[in-house]
């Protein structure tokens, strides 16, 4: 399909967009160039529709717009520090019961890594181990988590400052 | 289920052309979008976005939701654009993937038409028929040729703003158009429209 464009195009555009009709040369031009005749078909329908659409646009004025805006991002804020608590909680939770665990089967785990290994291994080792690691992990998590919850309190008491 | 029930479970499930009017001073101050800067942008923008919306959706109501949601969506990107004209693009970006996804949304989870008469209120007489020819000759078009002729000549993005809208390739927006144009010009003429 030959894709070229006719050099007419622009200035047959800028009078479409001034809403006027063709006429004189470039209306002669327009029954013999099949380009500008699908332009012209094609441009001028869809200018009439946005003219016509953006005539009924009935949108909500730009104070209303804004202030639902800071109560949305008010209580998305509010959700995204609820639900990082939730997380930080759920780690802990976990991490506890790790270390419990460890704890209360010390003598087991013990046995269990000599055998295999045939290290020796103080009794509180595996548990000590399993809270280091733990705190290595979680540690930078959590206040990653803070830093990010934060962030997202100041944005929703910015938000809130400003649509009150 | 209603559009706006559409609306809201998408939304759940998942963000002017330049008034001639507008002054240096304003689009400077635009740059910075606090309240003031931002409803002035929004007063410069929100007309042509719905349009754009309007057309793309082809339901009113649904255009007035993501017409909301996509200045949220653009607000909460809080992204630092280096012109009011970049602005302009990014919130038609967000606009035109807004509508993507709820076409995407509404193909998986089909539902009754649109009453044909839906997206047309309070226009009558030849240019309701236009509205109508358009409609219909448009509905035979992808979603994304009726992304770029809309942006062509609704808006008057140049080729390169089309192709960051729309995410094609610059060079393959004028192939593009150029036959997108030659097609919907044969529906149209094909239904009869005629200038009103």
């Amino acid at each position: 399909v030959a894709d070229t464009t006719c050099p007419r195009e622009t200035e047959l555009l800028d009078v479409i967009s001034a809403g006027r009709t063709p006429d004189g040369e470039l209306a002669n031009h327009l029954d013999a160039c099949s380009g500008c005749n699908d332009l012209f078909t094609v441009a001028a329908a869809i200018l009439d529709d946005r003219n016509a659409a953006i005539h009924e646009a009935n949108i909500p004025p730009s104070g209303a717009i804004w202030w639902r805006m800071q109560m949305r991002a008010y209580y998305d804020a509010q959700r995204t520090a609820s639900r990082t608590a939730t997380v930080v909680q759920a780690v802990v939770l976990l991490g506890a019961l790790l270390v419990a665990g460890a704890i209360l089967g010390r003598q087991t785990l013990v046995t269990a890594f000599t055998a295999i290994t045939r290290i020796p291994l103080a009794p509180w080792s595996i548990p000590l181990a399993v809270a280091i690691a733990l705190l290595a992990i979680v540690t930078p998590a959590v206040l990653w988590v803070a830093m990010a919850d934060g962030k997202a309190e100041r944005r929703g008491q910015k938000a809130e400052g400003a649509s009150l | 289920m209603t559009s706006s029930n559409v609306m809201s479970s998408f939304v759940t499930m998942s963000e002017t052309v330049f008034s001639s009017a507008a002054t240096a001073d304003e689009v400077d101050a635009s740059l910075r979008m606090d309240e003031d800067a931002f409803r002035a942008f929004y007063e410069r923008t929100a007309r042509p976005v719905w349009a754009y919306l309007m057309r793309l959706t082809g339901d009113p109501h649904t255009a007035d939701d993501l017409l909301q949601e996509a200045y949220y969506r653009f607000y909460r990107a809080a992204a630092n654009h280096e012109s009011e004209s970049h602005r302009r693009n990014s919130l038609f970006r967000i606009a035109t993937n807004l509508a993507r996804d709820l076409g995407r949304h509404k193909r998986r989870h089909p539902e009754g038409e649109m009453p044909a008469d839906a997206a047309d209120r309070h226009v009558h007489g030849s240019q309701l028929e236009n509205r109508t020819d358009l409609k219909r000759a448009m509905a035979h078009l992808k979603p994304e040729q009726q992304e770029l002729l809309w942006l062509a000549y609704g808006q008057g993005f140049s080729h390169d703003e089309i192709a960051g809208v729309i995410g094609v390739k610059r060079g393959d927006v004028k192939t593009l158009l150029y036959r997108t144009r030659q097609k919907l010009a044969g529906l149209l003429r094909k239904g009869g429209w005629t200038r009103g």
